[in-house]
């Protein structure tokens, strides 16, 4: 059965995963043949004050983690695409709307304090709310005598990794 | 009634209400009797398996051996440093994984489950229960000596007391009670033996004048190969002295069922550093008093009154009978988890497994309590009738176990293709072989370690055995591979993690467990 999603684009495809990977690595064979996507929150905030940073107010955008509520703030606007997955491959998602957008608004409050170095930061004005999924592929490695194996979750937008 | 006897009934009583306190928790399943909800964590679970492991010996056996060899018996201390540490490294993290995959509550259920096996749930629990028996006895032995040289009771009643409220917490509270009264007990079997030695080295002007007086006395006092240099030459001796106690432990049910409880496979790297702390701290010091001994207490009859005597020198009645809390706490703390284990082992192996195969869970925790009862009653009165000598009867008991357990347990998750054959060969030849060696004193004629020689049996039993019967199903090298735990990813792939999706890498690999057949979208 299918969802329509918002996912971001797979910018690593598998064969270029693998062949990166047999690259680092040419003593272990790596097989990429899994998807999965993983929820995110995304919320754009309009600057109303201007800063020295922002002399025209200027957006900020952040993603929450749609399952730790970890915040992050994005450098580029994420390009959303609606698709058709899958829901076994659907991670789903454990914070509610309501309570990422409070995450949200307390982190990019934080992240303004400290990074423009000011006790008290600008109004922010809520401009766009999004969920969407970010694909990971689930790579398996291992040696050529198919023992030592070991699994890898890679970040198909950005090609970072960690292992599962 | 004297004071330093009162300080021992309350030292007593506080152990009974740890037990009793700890019995309505124990009621809960056959998991939380047998093994704590296998939530115990790390400073509890090493402080247990030290004081566990060292047993009444430590502080009679351990510096009469000192006293009557010189620096001979550090080879033993070596061992007993190292003992802790070596157990929790090698076993620690894939037993703990694999006796939880296995759904295994006792060490002997254990290896019936990793080997599919009954013949070796039989021969395993025939060992188990004789020599932990054995070893119970021996440390019955060692209470009621203890205690009535300690209060002036008559022996008999100094055994039903001590062993009496070791009973009554063990059966009430069940494995809980068990490490959490071993934990306190690690403490101050540490804090006793270390104000006597601080005191004892003042006395004797330290580690230098203790040797100097120890040369001057018998130089052979200062070599490793005990008085009169009696063992010069036989490294078989020498070294299976520290082997014994360094990996000997690995072989002891009662100790290895440690590894089984603890909270994660994350509580091993701790409990590694608290085993290492307080070995370091506690394991030569007894052997040292016993050193001591030889320069002041030079007429000392009995030997393995080393400390208690030492302690009375130089301390007032109630203080001394403070830090003699210590001779107790590692009786009790060898003696309870001993207890448990027998009755574990009668409980769960002999009658769950054998008698009444669909006994519930209120019924198992009730005949786990009888069996606990059966053999503390059954100690009691053998402690009460014949007592031999507690070294002997110990160091039997310890190197038979030692050398039919140890190698099964190592090559239960070391060993992939390890079947029930080879490990039926490894336990009773290694059993039988130290037996042998022991009883008719092969080391004399050979300058070989009862352990050492039933170690090599057993090795080579387990390699010849393996050449033998069925090899390990598909399902069991499953389990094997996964007890080894995440595997260890190559050099070049590692350098490169990115630590900043940790968080999803994490719920990632547990949505990949809930749901293995995932396929998402092909690209």
């Amino acid at each position: 059965m299918n969802k329509i999603i918002y996912s971001e684009n797979v910018r690593f495809d598998h064969h270029e995963l693998k062949l990166v990977f047999e690259k680092t690595d040419a003593n272990n064979l790596f097989h990429v043949n899994q998807l999965v996507f993983y929820p995110y929150y995304y919320f754009e905030y309009k600057l109303e004050r201007k800063s020295l940073f922002h002399p025209k107010g200027g957006m900020i955008g952040c993603t929450i983690d749609g399952i730790n509520g970890i915040g992050a703030i994005v450098n580029t606007f994420p390009c959303f695409e609606k698709q058709a997955i899958q829901t076994d491959a659907i991670i789903p998602g454990k914070i509610k709307s309501a309570d990422a957008k409070v995450i949200a608004k307390k982190f990019v409050y934080d992240t303004i304090s400290y990074k423009m170095k000011v006790f008290s930061p600008p109004p922010i004005i809520l401009t766009m709310k999004e969920i969407f999924y970010r694909p990971y592929w689930i790579v398996e490695g291992g040696d050529i005598y198919l023992e030592n194996k070991f699994m890898l979750t890679v970040d198909a937008v950005t090609g970072k990794y960690h292992p599962l | 009634m004297k004071d330093d006897v009162l300080i021992f009934l309350i030292y007593l009583f506080l152990l009974l209400c740890v037990g009793l306190y700890f019995s309505r928790k124990a009621s809960k399943s056959p998991n939380s009797y047998l093994l704590g909800d296998r939530k115990v964590g790390p400073a509890v679970t090493a402080l247990t398996m030290q004081s566990t492991s060292m047993s009444g010996f430590m502080f009679l056996g351990g510096p009469a051996l000192a006293f009557q060899h010189g620096w001979y018996a550090m080879m033993y201390a070596i061992g007993d440093a190292g003992g802790g540490i070596i157990n929790l490294s090698v076993l620690g993290k894939r037993m703990r994984r694999m006796s939880e995959l296995l759904g295994a509550l006792s060490p002997i259920e254990y290896l019936e489950k990793r080997f599919k096996s009954a013949a070796v749930r039989i021969v395993g629990s025939i060992i188990a229960t004789v020599f932990l028996f054995a070893y119970v006895f021996a440390q019955f032995l060692a209470a009621g000596k203890a205690l009535e040289s300690l209060t002036g009771w008559k022996y008999e009643w100094a055994v039903v007391v001590g062993v009496g409220v070791i009973v009554i917490y063990t059966v009430a509270g069940g494995y809980l009670a068990v490490v959490w009264t071993d934990f306190f007990q690690a403490l101050v079997m540490l804090v006793g033996v270390a104000c006597i030695l601080v005191v004892a080295f003042v006395h004797v002007g330290g580690l230098s004048g203790l040797n100097q007086s120890l040369g001057e006395m018998d130089p052979s006092y200062l070599s490793i190969w005990g008085e009169d240099y009696i063992y010069y030459g036989q490294w078989g001796v020498i070294l299976g002295s520290s082997l014994i106690y360094m990996i000997g432990y690995m072989g002891l049910p009662h100790v290895v069922v440690r590894h089984m409880s603890m909270e994660s496979t994350k509580t091993v790297k701790s409990a590694t550093l608290w085993s290492a702390i307080y070995n370091q701290l506690f394991a030569y010091s007894p052997y040292l008093l016993g050193l001591v001994g030889i320069v002041l207490l030079p007429n000392l009859s009995d030997p393995e009154m080393v400390i208690p005597t030492l302690a009375y020198t130089f301390f007032p009645g109630v203080v001394a009978a403070l830090l003699l809390s210590a001779v107790m706490a590692a009786i009790m703390s060898t003696s309870d988890s001993i207890l448990m284990q027998a009755g574990t082992i009668l409980s769960r192996d002999v009658y769950q497994r054998f008698i009444n195969k669909k006994a519930n869970p209120t019924k198992m925790i009730l005949i786990s309590r009888l069996s606990i009862l059966f053999a503390g009653i059954t100690g009691i009165l053998v402690a009460v009738i014949q007592p031999p000598k507690v070294f002997d009867l110990v160091v039997f008991a310890f190197g038979t176990m030692g050398n039919s357990f140890m190698v099964p347990y190592i090559a239960a998750v070391y060993w992939k293709k390890a079947n029930s054959t080879g490990v039926l060969c490894s336990m009773i030849g290694g059993g039988i072989t130290n037996i042998l060696w022991t009883a008719l004193d092969w080391q004399a004629i050979t300058g070989l370690h009862p352990f050492l020689a039933g170690l090599f049996i057993s090795v080579i039993g387990m390699i010849i055995g393996n050449l033998f019967g069925n090899p390990p199903t598909s399902d069991m090298e499953e389990i094997f591979e996964e007890a080894k735990g995440p595997r260890r990813l190559p050099k070049k792939v590692e350098q490169n993690i990115a630590q900043d999706i940790a968080p999803e890498a994490r719920v990632i690999s547990d949505f990949m467990k809930h749901k293995p057949s995932v396929q998402g979208v092909q690209r």
